[in-house]
This record gives C-alpha cells, structure tokens and sequence, in this order.
C-alpha cells in the first residue's frame, strides 16, 4: 500500500516536472524597466500645495488608492502609455514594478473589482497640457518637455525620487 | 416662512445669474466651439483674435475705453479658448492630441481550462467526493464582468459565471444511500437547426456579484446589491487569475463563512501617514435557503485592516467578523376554515458566529498570505440540520466549533516562475458532501483534515498564466484516529484574463 502511495506520488512529481520542463522553455525572459537613466520629473498642476513630494505621498495615489494631497486637496494622476520609457522608470520608481508586473497589478485589481488606472495622456507634450489646465492634476515627463505653465515637485533620478 | 422667502430670493438670484450668464455668452457660441483635437493651437486661437471689432475704427474720444473693452473681451475669448483646449484634450477621442477617456461601459473577465488527475485510492474519501478518479481535462470557470460607471462616482458592476452546471450532476446513488442512480442531464434536442438530430447541453448562468456603488469618498463607499462577502483576504481575491493556488480553502468551499451576501455593505480606507486604514461594514439577509430572508434577524459583518506599504514592500494584517442567523421552514396551506392560511413549520435554526484573522506579506518576489477561521454555531432546540451518520442513516449535527486555517508561500522569480508551498488545517463536523448525500445541509460526519500543496505558476504572458497545484489530502475522524483519505490530485490549470 505503501509503495502503491509512493509510486503515485513519484508518478505525480514526473508529470509536474515534465509540464514545467515544457512550458519553461517557452517562458519568455522578464522586460526591462525602461531607461532609467534619463531625469523625470514630476509636474503638478499650480493649484497643488505640495512643493515636493516623496514616493510614499505618490504611491498610493498612482495606485488610486487616494486621491487627495497630504493637504487635503484633491489630486488626479494621470499616467503616460503603457510602452513609454518614461512612464516605465516612473512605475519602477514610485510603485517598484517593471512593465509586467504594472499590467499584472491592473488586471488583479480589474478582477478584485477595484478601482480603475489613472487616465493616460497619449505624449509629454499632452501630459504637460493636461496637468497645467487640471486642478489637483499630477503627472511626470521628461525634463525637456516641462515649462512655466507647471509645476515640479519631485524628480526620479538612478530610480529614485528626490526632491525638486 | 422666513426661510422660504429667503430660499426663493437666493433660487432667484442664482437663476438671474443664469441667466446673465447665458446671455453674455450666447453671442459668443459660434466661437467658442472647441477645435477638434487635430487643429494646431494657433489655428484653433486665431479667428478670435479678429472679430469684427477689433478692425472697426472707434470713435477718438472713446477710444481708451473701447480699448479697455476690447482687450477684455479679447481675454476672456482667450480664457474661453483655453477652456475648450482642456475640455478637447478630456473629451472623447483618443487621437495623440487628447487624453483617453474613461470608458462608461466595460466587458471583461477570465477564464480557465485545465486538467484533473487523481492518483490511485479509488476506494479512499476523495474518490468518493469527486465525480471520477481517471485523468479528466475540466472546463473551469468563465466569469464575465459588465462594469458601468453611468456617471461620475457610480459604478454598476455584474459578474457572471457561464458554466456547464447543472449538467452531469449526480443527485442520488444506489443503495444505502439512495434508492437508485440518478444524474442530471439538460441535454435537449436543437429544435432551430435543421438537422433534426441537433442537440445541446444546457449550462447555467451563476450570479457571482451584482451590486451598485456610489463612491462619495475613498473613505466612504456604498454598495447595495449581491456582494462578495469582505471577510479576509481569500474571498475578495477571488479569481483564478489572483489566487495564487487553485484549490480553494476549506473555509471558503465548505461555507463555513457565507461567499456572497445579499444587503448593503459600506466600505472605505484612510491613510494615515504611509498607513492605510481600512474598514467595511454590511447587512445583508445572511445565509439563507433561498434569496429571501425567512425572518426579521438581517446578518452583521465587519472586517478592519492595516495595511503598510514602503521600500521593504507591503504587509497587511486585517481581522474579519460576520454574525447571523440561518431558518429554514416549510410552508403548507390551511384550507380547513373559511379563510385561506398559511401554515409555516420551521425546521432549521441556528446562530452563527465567526471570527477571523489574515495577513498577508510582499517582499520583493516573496508573497505570504495565511488566514485563520473560528465558527460557533449554536441550533435551537429540536431544529438541528441533519448529517448523514456514519455506516448510512442519519442524525442530527451538534453545536459545534469549527476552525481552518491556512498559510501560503509564494517566491516570484524573475524568469516569470512562481513556486509556492501551501498547508491547511482543517477541523469540521460538517464537511460539504455532494447533494447525493441527500441532505438539504449535504453534511457528512465529523471530519479533520491536512493539505499539503506544492505548485508552480508560470507567467506565458500578462494575461495568461499556466499554474498548477499537487496536493496531498490526509483525512481523519474527529478523533484524529482512523484516516480515511490518503491520495495525491494533481490539478493543471491555464489561466486567461481578457
């Protein structure tokens, strides 16, 4: 009986081991994080108090999970798409999670029943519009693409936020 | 009195801005259409810089006021202009001039295929709970979320689960337990196609959830319909494609605690500092027979958590709590008198009462997740659900304590591999039977039981993972003395969300 028990076990082990053998092999290799070598910063909009912020203070609100300023204003993320470098040095930064781990962070809480993403701005150029024309808006783009019409209140530099 | 005069005084005056309003902008309509979001900005600026206005020579001596009137009408073309940009780059579209839009209605969900193997111990408890112990492929779940939000802060959100139940479901078996075999079949013939040998298998449809939500804050939302009852972290996690294993907890699969309730909960959190304080409270019809609630007692819950996250990751320790009633009764009319009554017999009651506490741990690749479950239940006298006794029979299920608990161990690796370790401990005197045990509670005696799990998930891509899960069941009497399962299932899972 013993042995019956053992061999099924072993029996069970081989053909665990033989599907995760086969899949292995197709698994495709983590992405890349972006570039994060380049200097992000992180634009909000002139109504925003807050003249610098850390990562714990845009965490929870690019995770949706807040949405009001450590003074209690109101505070609206938007994200740039997917695919864009910088907005994946920002994701690595501030939520400590490379491009797929961001989709699977969504699809979880899609499936939880949780909140939605913050809306995307197609471009810098976009983002830097929309933040300067939206109260309590906050969003992050590269240095070049900022201007007098926002302002800064952190930047990522070598993956880190600090301050302006 | 006083008040009503001043209330039509103020709705007056607001309507007399209105309406100044109205009329000073109304002149203004043709141009304050917003471009569309392809025109360049100074295309879309450009005709207000020149209304017919400004090229009208003005009189000499009016000329710094008119001056002065122009430049302000001229800013306040400008602010318009600007309004518009904003209102163009938020409205609908998603060319690369504007920012995607919020969609009102969305479909998705998930779905899982797979395969079952038992091994060996076709004589053991499991084979007897489980419809065969040969090597089957098994179509999971396929669950739908229609997700509205009509307007801004309500949300409308249904999950369906599409299944084959209640197909093939055995509802009695031979002697002793039941007086002959008999299964479910929902096969019927195709009468649309024209071949008249067409048939189908019915499935069913399974209401997972169906509520509406108004979120008045992040600390307040209120949701009122069929909800996933809030009660650790298990239950809200709730899909295949979140679980990190494919087995379901035995507090979960026994319903030790209600999965879905019917009422009104409402629910929130609050950061303090980098702390996150969560609540959630409902009332509900409790667990029930059917959809109604037979008497007055509506069930209570509760669950509050902590949650901390920071460079190390992110833990959360939460407890949870529900207390409620279950009756069951039988109604029969009463024709003996003039008047029409109706006679109702109760023939089940309880009180139960459970408590629970989780956690849950992320480091790095590292995920921890355990709970804990404690049920009292206590039967008024003579109203006691009734089990089916061991060596055939019946009899009838005693107060009882039941407790399950689990922990979980996952590690992700870079490589989009995540192995993980499982054990569960559980103690019940109420174990879920098929509905061929032929009690309305489908109970069967006294029951202690260890999983050990070992699997491994595997990430192909984003929306699809393969993940798999071996388990090792050992089964005793209450006593812990007789075993009486002792058999390794292997389930397969691919899990796809869409």
């Amino acid at each position: 009986m013993r042995k019956a028990s053992l061999s099924s076990v072993s029996g069970a082990l081989g053909i665990l081991g033989v599907m995760v053998g086969a899949v292995l092999c197709l698994t495709p290799l983590p992405s890349s994080a972006g570039d994060s070598s380049e200097t992000i910063v992180v634009i909000a909009n002139k109504s925003v108090g807050a003249t610098k912020v850390t990562r714990d203070d845009l965490r929870p609100i690019f995770q949706t999970k807040k949405d009001t300023w450590p003074d209690g204003t109101p505070a609206k993320p938007f994200n740039l798409p997917d695919s864009n470098k910088i907005r994946q040095g920002f994701d690595a930064a501030v939520l400590g999670l490379d491009p797929d781990r961001v989709a699977r962070y969504w699809i979880d809480r899609k499936i939880r029943g949780g909140e939605r993403p913050p809306q995307s701005a197609p471009s810098s150029a976009v983002m830097v519009k929309v933040i300067s024309k939206t109260a309590g808006g906050v969003g992050y783009v590269e240095q070049a693409a900022v201007d007098a019409s926002v302002k800064v209140i952190a930047k990522v530099v070598d993956g880190q936020v600090v301050a302006p | 009195m006083t008040q009503c005069t001043y209330i039509s005084k103020t709705r007056a005056l607001s309507w007399g801005v209105w309406a100044l309003l109205v009329l000073c902008t109304a002149p203004l309509s043709a141009q304050d259409q917003p471009p569309t979001a392809a025109e360049p900005e100074s295309a879309a600026v450009a005709p207000t810089e020149s209304p017919a206005a400004v090229a009208e020579p003005a009189a000499p001596a009016d000329t710094a006021s008119e001056l002065a009137a122009l430049r302000a009408e001229v800013n306040a073309l400008k602010t318009k202009q600007e309004e518009a940009e904003t209102a163009a780059l938020l409205a609908e579209g998603s060319g690369e001039t504007s920012v995607e839009e919020p969609e009102k209605l969305r479909i998705y969900g998930f779905m899982d295929f797979g395969m079952d193997k038992m091994f060996g111990g076709k004589s053991s408890g499991a084979a007897v709970v489980r419809p065969t112990t040969s090597n089957t492929f098994v179509f999971g779940n396929l669950n739908l979320y229609i997700d509205a939000n009509p307007v801004e802060n309500l949300r409308c959100l249904t999950e369906i689960r599409l299944t084959m139940a209640p197909h093939g479901e055995e509802l009695q078996l031979g002697p002793p337990i039941g007086t002959s075999y008999q299964r479910q079949d929902t096969t019927t013939f195709d009468y649309a196609s024209p071949s008249s040998q067409a048939q189908l298998r019915l499935g069913g449809l399974f209401i997972e959830r169906a509520y509406s939500e108004y979120e008045f804050s992040k600390a307040f939302k209120l949701l009122a319909g069929l909800y996933l009852n809030p009660f650790g972290i298990w239950n809200l996690d709730h899909g295949s494609p979140t679980l990190i294993s494919l087995m379901l907890p035995t507090f979960i699969s026994a319903q030790m605690v209600p999965t879905r309730l019917l009422g009104v909960h409402a629910y929130g959190s609050q950061f303090i500092g980098n702390a996150e304080i969560g609540y959630a409270f409902h009332i509900s019809n409790g667990r029930t027979p059917t959809d109604f609630d037979f008497t007055e007692d509506k069930a209570l819950g509760a669950r509050v958590y902590w949650a901390q996250e920071g460079d190390f990751g992110r833990f959360v320790l939460g407890a949870s709590g529900y207390w409620g009633t279950y009756n069951d009764q039988q109604r029969a009319l009463d024709l003996s008198s003039s008047t029409v009554r109706i006679g109702l017999l109760e023939t089940v009651a309880y009180t139960e009462e459970v408590a629970g506490l989780d956690a849950a741990l992320d480091v790095g690749g590292l995920r921890v997740r355990s709970e804990g479950v404690l049920r009292w239940v206590q039967y008024e006298d003579g109203k006691a659900e009734r089990s089916l006794a061991t060596g055939g029979g019946e009899r009838f299920l005693p107060n009882r304590v039941e407790f399950s608990g689990y922990i979980l161990a996952a590690y992700r690796t870079p490589f989009r591999i995540e192995p993980y370790l499982q054990a569960e401990l559980m103690y019940n005197k109420s174990a879920t039977l098929p509905r061929w045990a032929g009690f309305n509670a489908f109970s069967s005696p006294n029951v202690a039981a260890l999983y050990l799990s070992v699997g491994i998930n595997i990430e192909l891509t984003t929306h699809t993972q393969l993940k798999t899960q071996l388990v090792w069941n050992q089964a005793w009497d209450s006593r812990f003395e007789n075993k009486n399962t002792n058999v390794p299932l292997l389930f397969v899972r691919l899990v796809n969300s869409f």
